[in-house]
């Protein structure tokens, strides 16, 4: 167990832990935007922490270069999958939910 | 739609061919005669089957000018985007995490004038990495962003990311932002199809 081993497991904990963050919040995020956020951003840094602490376990310079390279696009495709996906549902006249404090304590103080 | 069409440049072609032959390079490691003839072959089909892609103009109304990007300020606006993406990634799992989720979602639209369709892809994937921002729309100059709290509306405000992507083109940084707004009610029918 070197130090570059040690290293690389506590980035790839790290990316599996914002994966799993990213799990939750699609789970408890109210509509469909903010669970977008969710599943696009945390997924996306988890994913790619996640790759580069592998690239730190292979063996070769070579196999390190590949899974950087596949982390490099994944932060370029992931966001732009992400924005086509709530274009999408943006065009199709889905509407986001907006301000859901303010509203509850108007209900509450209209009630 | 033959007015969408615009001529395609072979110089363009030959950088797109040698890059996907280099990206097949380094991926597949193996330098014998027989994977680099493969390489040619996946390399040529794949410029086939992107051919019709590559002659549409997604943008004609927009003459592309595309002003060259400067190289060397690529690097210090990835690792500030890098540090963003840290730290407001913090803040989306903290507001996850916590128990009565404190997000206060909203819709913002201001105006950014980019030189090209490049820089606006750049702005539009970075508000779209940096959490608690969303673009959902670009209509040619005028951003569409959702929001999970006002503070991450505000720093869009502010424009601090905007200026950093016209920096990557240029020093003359007339205005960054215009026209911040934000939406209360959203129109679903208004959008163009």
């Amino acid at each position: 167990m070197n130090i570059l081993d040690i290293l690389g497991s506590v980035i790839l904990v790290a990316g599996l832990i914002f994966v799993l963050i990213g799990s939750i919040g699609i789970i408890r995020f109210p509509d469909f935007y903010t669970r977008t956020h969710a599943a696009g951003k945390c997924d996306t840094l988890g994913l790619v922490l996640v790759l580069i602490g592998l690239g730190f376990h292979v063996e070769g310079m070579l196999n390190t270069i590949k899974l950087l390279l596949i982390a490099v696009f994944i932060a370029i495709a992931n966001p732009t999958a992400t924005h086509a996906i709530a274009r999408a549902a943006y065009r199709l006249g889905l509407k986001p939910l907006l301000d859901l404090k303010s509203k509850d304590s108007q209900n509450d103080t209209l009630s | 739609m033959s007015d969408r069409k615009q001529n395609i440049h072979l110089p363009g072609l030959i950088i797109l061919a040698v890059i996907l032959f280099g990206l097949w390079l380094v991926f597949s490691a193996h330098f014998d005669v027989f994977h680099i003839s493969a390489g040619v072959v996946a390399v040529i089909i794949v410029i086939l089957l992107n051919y019709r892609l590559l002659r549409l103009n997604l943008y004609p109304e927009i003459d592309e000018l595309n002003p060259p990007i400067r190289i060397l300020r690529i690097l210090p606006y990835t690792f500030w985007l890098i540090k963003e993406i840290f730290i407001a990634n913090l803040q989306v799992a903290y507001l996850i995490i916590h128990p009565k989720m404190p997000i206060k979602p909203s819709m913002v639209q201001f105006t950014t004038k980019l030189p090209s369709t490049v820089a606006k892809v750049i702005l539009g994937n970075s508000i779209t990495l940096t959490p608690g921002t969303l673009t959902i729309d670009i209509d040619s100059d005028v951003f569409l962003v959702h929001s999970l709290t006002p503070s991450s509306a505000g720093s869009l405000e502010s424009g601090e990311m905007q200026k950093r992507v016209l920096k990557l083109y240029g020093d003359n940084i007339s205005q960054s932002v215009s026209d911040f707004q934000h939406l209360d009610n959203i129109d679903s029918e208004k959008p163009h199809g």
